[in-house]
């Protein structure tokens, strides 16, 4: 019978195999991003010299600079939008009492269950639409990056499941000193929301940081195209320069990582409040 | 050799029965068109210093054409991402190219979709066309390759061919002076660079004769290299089961068995493991020329290496040549002749040398090889490419090809692995066929 000792080193030992398993790539991609070509060929284990080179080419190479302000001005926008829209879906949701709620809750949770790759072309044929249609031009353009990203079934079933469990006495108190919904909504479930508002924030960031199909259906030039487009450009169609590559991989994956470790507390406590763990 | 090109040509260029009337209706309309002032869109997956050569063409055709036609080069992602891009494009009627890269099967699956037209009429137009001259010295198969039942889905820019790498330095410490001419010596070959490493190879216990990439194409090389074919005859049906098919899976599965090849594991892996000496021999595109020579360059090994055919069954060789062409996009009849002009303009030799010098593919037209005499003296290795030319056969054309392929590698994997290779054709057959039947 294994000992409470026992138990706890097979939990760390556990813990750190698959922290090694996740780690392990980073660092490949973090140490092969400093070496030449010939070593990344060679396959060596540590460079000889820091090349901090490979950075600036990389970053001259593919144009990262472009690349980078556009997806920050994709990611704000795609945030705030789904941030707001996703506020003002999960709150009737959860709070108010309607005919239908069920039925409208259950409908959203169904889109979960559909393929991203099922709903490309439907969205393209609107996003068209909508461009020879409206006075806004859609494709080329911010709108068709982040608009039809901004209504997020996750993101709604996340809000509301953490608005549930908000005690029911908070409405009843705001009720008594006159409060409507929205006072409600935006002066005390907000804030009690934080949590997951960084969580759904979080995860809208990382998928728009990401996106790489939906943006090349969209734009056909570099004016609009996100990092994610960039790094794939610069992708070289035969041969390998995995130094090159691996540098590229680093300046596109630094702003994710730093806005993961500047909320990691409140991500995963928006996680574990919403009822989403494992 | 020159009756049997313009044989050839007839056969590319001229339709038959109620095609011709239709093109010939097409080309009466077509003289009559004025492409002044056009601004078309040109949607391609070329980047970094191919691209960089690629606009730079653009930017003098779009300077000196008669039309003040304007071209824009517009990378829009790799080949599934076009694909993606142009069958939306296509369904919401809302295509922003008139001319797009494609392979066979993509551009087939595009033509019956109505997304891009046949561009024989432009080739025979009197005003706009090639002349007899002209069309004669382009190399025929490569026009055949995208000429499916008489109708020209594309137009090649250029192409690539399988290629056999191999160090000659290790050929030489294993007592050889020269790569293998048939399959019985490359496994010869293989077996002993398993138990004679390279001389250079800093890592001693990896040492094998080759890499299997699990691609159809490098399946189709062998195939094509001992006189066989993946369809029959008429082009009309899929022939996976065939003893050339057959006999290049049982190679592979009895050379793996006795550890002298491997499987690639990750990507480009053949590339580096060749450079680092790892390897005897590579199978792979001859576009990949400049990273095999700048890879041992950067390596530090510095050895002798080179480039051939595959290995042989007849008496002449067969290399699989393979690439995608340029396909004009349905649109308004002005904007489809600026877009054919500009791709006349792209595949004449003087463009073609330059496009060359900057991608390494091979050219589509004979005469670019005036035109490349110092780049042969440069690089001598695609000299070698360059007169293999003539010996080139392609993969099949039919529209499901991409899903073809992708049976063809679980086949491949399966057959290597060990499993019963007369059942794993059989099945890979059948399935194969499914995919053509209406």
């Amino acid at each position: 019978m294994a000992t409470k000792g026992h138990k706890t080193w097979l939990i760390y030992g556990g813990l750190s195999l698959g922290g090694l398993a996740a780690g392990v790539p980073f660092a490949w991609m973090l140490l092969a991003s400093f070496m030449t070509r010939g070593e990344s060929l060679r396959r060596v284990f540590l460079p000889e010299r820091l090349q901090w080179d490979n950075y600036f080419n990389a970053w001259q190479e593919a144009d990262f600079g472009l690349y980078f302000e556009n997806s920050l001005i994709i990611a704000a926008l795609q945030v705030s939008g789904t941030l707001l829209f996703s506020l003002l879906a999960a709150y009737p949701l959860a709070r108010m009492k309607f005919r239908g709620r069920d039925v409208v809750f259950t409908g959203v949770l169904a889109t979960l269950m559909i393929p991203e790759t099922v709903t490309i072309v439907p969205n393209f044929l609107t996003v068209t639409w909508l461009h020879r249609n409206t006075p806004i031009a859609w494709l080329n353009n911010w709108p068709a990056l982040t608009i039809p990203f901004m209504a997020s079934a996750f993101s709604i079933f996340l809000l509301r499941q953490f608005m549930r469990g908000v005690p029911g006495e908070l409405w009843d108190s705001a009720r008594i000193d006159g409060t409507g919904h929205v006072r409600f909504l935006l002066q005390i479930m907000r804030p009690l929301c934080r949590a997951p508002l960084l969580t759904v924030g979080m995860f809208t960031y990382i998928g728009s940081w990401n996106a790489l199909a939906w943006p090349l259906l969209v734009t056909n030039t570099p004016d609009w195209r996100p990092i994610s487009v960039g790094l794939q450009q610069f992708v070289s169609e035969a041969g390998a320069e995995v130094h090159l590559q691996m540098a590229g991989a680093v300046i596109a994956t630094l702003p994710v990582l730093l806005v993961y470790f500047l909320i990691q507390r409140e991500f995963t406590e928006g996680i574990s409040m919403s009822g989403l763990k494992g | 050799m020159r009756l049997k090109s313009a044989i050839l040509s007839c056969a590319i260029f001229s339709a038959c029965g109620g095609q011709q009337e239709a093109i010939q209706e097409q080309q009466t309309n077509l003289e009559a068109l004025d492409p002044q002032g056009q601004e078309i869109a040109f949607w391609y997956q070329h980047t970094r210093e191919r691209e960089e050569a690629l606009q730079e063409l653009i930017a003098d055709f779009n300077q000196s054409n008669d039309h003040q036609i304007s071209v824009r080069g517009e990378y829009v992602g790799r080949y599934g991402d076009i694909y993606n891009k142009m069958n939306v494009g296509i369904q919401s009627g809302s295509l922003a190219a008139s001319l797009v890269v494609a392979y066979q099967n993509q551009a087939l699956a595009y033509y019956q979709a109505d997304g891009i037209v046949d561009i024989t009429p432009y080739i025979s137009s009197p005003k706009w066309g090639l002349s007899p001259r002209e069309r004669e010295d382009y190399v025929q198969s490569f026009l055949m390759q995208d000429n499916v039942n008489g109708v020209q889905i594309g137009f090649p820019p250029n192409r690539s061919m399988e290629l056999l790498y191999y160090n000659l330095d290790w050929l030489r410490e294993l007592g050889f002076d020269g790569p293998p001419a048939t399959w019985d010596d490359f496994a010869a070959m293989c077996h002993l660079a398993r138990e004679k490493p390279f001389g250079k190879n800093e890592n001693k216990a990896r040492s094998l004769g080759f890499l299997l990439d699990i691609d159809a194409s490098r399946l189709a090389a062998m195939v094509f290299s001992r006189g066989g074919d993946l369809v029959n005859a008429a082009g009309t049906a899929y022939a996976l089961d065939s003893p050339e098919v057959k006999a290049s899976l049982e190679l592979m599965r009895d050379l793996m068995a006795a550890d002298a090849i491997d499987i690639v594991g990750e990507r480009d892996a053949e590339l580096n493991e060749f450079v680092t000496g790892q390897i005897l021999f590579s199978q792979d595109s001859s576009s990949g020329m400049p990273f095999y020579k700048s890879g041992i360059e950067d390596t530090g090994l510095d050895f002798t290496w080179g480039v051939t055919h595959p290995p042989q069954a007849g008496p002449t060789p067969v290399v699989d040549v393979y690439g995608a062409s340029v396909s004009l996009c349905a649109g308004p009849p002005e904007k489809q002749l600026a877009a054919w002009l500009f791709l006349k303009w792209l595949t004449a030799p003087e463009q073609q040398a330059r496009w060359v010098r900057a991608s390494n593919y091979c050219p589509v037209r004979k005469s670019t090889a005036r035109e490349l005499e110092s780049y042969f003296v440069e690089n001598p290795h695609y000299g070698v490419a360059f007169g293999m030319l003539d010996y080139g056969k392609s993969e099949p054309t039919m529209a499901g090809y991409q899903q073809v392929r992708r049976l063809i590698q679980e086949a491949m994997v399966e057959a290597i692995e060990g499993g019963n290779i007369e059942r794993v054709l059989g099945d890979l057959q059948y399935a194969a066929t499914r995919t053509i039947e209406p």
